[in-house]
């Protein structure tokens, strides 16, 4: 199983969407991704949620085989 | 109030029968007075108003001390243990509706409001269930006179309130593509929780990223309850539920640079704005 979003709302006063990922081992992380580049264009919001996801997903791979050495079966 | 004209006709049946009807009667019509409430209103009374009103609350005395206002009423003279008192504040001396609350205080004489350094104007009376309002009982009298909460100090808060705290959060950033995004984390690395200490205890807080900011900028990153936000401008990032998290400058473009904040795994820095 691999990170998922578990929620996303839009924060008009910071001109972002706040996207809270969970990933398989259920830790959670929030960002908030602004809707525009410093230079007003529009940003490329798919790729940075895209990261987040494989940035936990990363995560929880090296804490899974971590755990793994010390004998957790999860 | 029950009247039965028709029982004196019972009286030359039977005197214990008018005697027992009367009784009855009269235990009905004393134990609705008590409760407040007519057992049989007349056709004519508007609903809910069939008994006589109160008389106005005997006194009312207000204080204010340390942002606390406490009312004080003295009990209708003559009401029976049902009358029921209402409080209205307002913060203009004429009790326009739009600036006047009322406070329903049941069967009770005292009321304290924490409504912090007003100032306010304070009237009170009372009702039956099954009654209309009594007439007011103004403080101050004729000319209302308004009464000033008071300021609140020190010795009136928490002991030990947690105006001492620190962090373990890292806060650094990165060349995000065409902007810098920041990345909030905790001692275990990038993604893991960080904690805020204070004297109070340990709170927890979720990792995260803000995308978007300017290359080679100094940034305050706040927690604001929902989300991770980062102000360029301190006087931004003073909102009271706001929880500080670290101060950073940017990566320039290509990843050079920049400078990170948070306590860090040592808790150094992460206990309030650094200038």
């Amino acid at each position: 199983m691999a990170a998922r979003i578990l929620d996303k709302s839009f924060d008009p006063h910071a001109g972002a969407i706040v996207v809270t990922i969970e990933d398989d081992l259920g830790a959670r992380s929030v960002h908030t991704i602004h809707a525009l580049a410093p230079d007003g264009s529009e940003a490329d919001v798919a790729s940075s949620i895209a990261h987040a996801l494989a940035q936990a997903d990363q995560r929880a791979a090296g804490v899974r085989a971590a755990f793994q050495k010390h004998g957790w079966k999860g | 109030m029950l009247n039965i004209p028709q029982i004196s006709e019972t009286r030359q049946i039977s005197p214990y029968l008018y005697e027992s009807l009367n009784k009855i009667v009269g235990a009905l019509n004393s134990l609705a007075a008590r409760v407040g409430v007519d057992a049989a209103p007349a056709a004519q009374a508007p609903a809910g108003m069939s008994l006589p009103a109160p008389a106005a609350p005997a006194s009312l005395t207000v204080s204010g001390a340390a942002g606390v206002f406490t009312a004080t009423m003295g009990a209708s003279a003559g009401a029976t243990s049902a009358a029921l008192y209402f409080l209205e504040v307002s913060g203009d001396a004429g009790f326009r509706a739009g600036d006047t609350t009322v406070y329903p205080l049941g069967a009770s004489l005292q009321a304290n409001l924490s409504l912090g350094n007003l100032t306010r104007y304070f009237r009170a009376r009372a009702k039956y269930p099954d009654s209309d309002y009594s007439s007011y009982v103004v403080f101050g009298g004729a000319t209302p006179a308004g009464v000033v909460g008071g300021l609140a100090g020190s010795n009136n808060i928490q002991v030990n309130i947690p105006l001492n705290s620190t962090n373990n959060a890292t806060v650094d950033s990165i060349d995000g593509g065409s902007s810098a995004t920041a990345r909030i984390y905790g001692p275990g690395g990038v993604g893991s929780t960080w904690m805020r200490y204070s004297g109070q205890g340990t709170e927890n807080y979720p990792a995260g990223s803000i995308s978007g900011l300017a290359y080679n900028t100094m940034y305050y990153v706040m927690w604001t309850g929902a989300a991770y936000q980062a102000f360029g401008q301190l006087s931004l990032a003073l909102v009271d539920s706001y929880v500080y998290v670290g101060k950073i400058t940017t990566v320039a473009s290509g990843g050079g640079g920049g400078s990170s904040g948070g306590g860090g795994t040592g808790g150094g820095n992460g206990g309030r704005f650094l200038f």
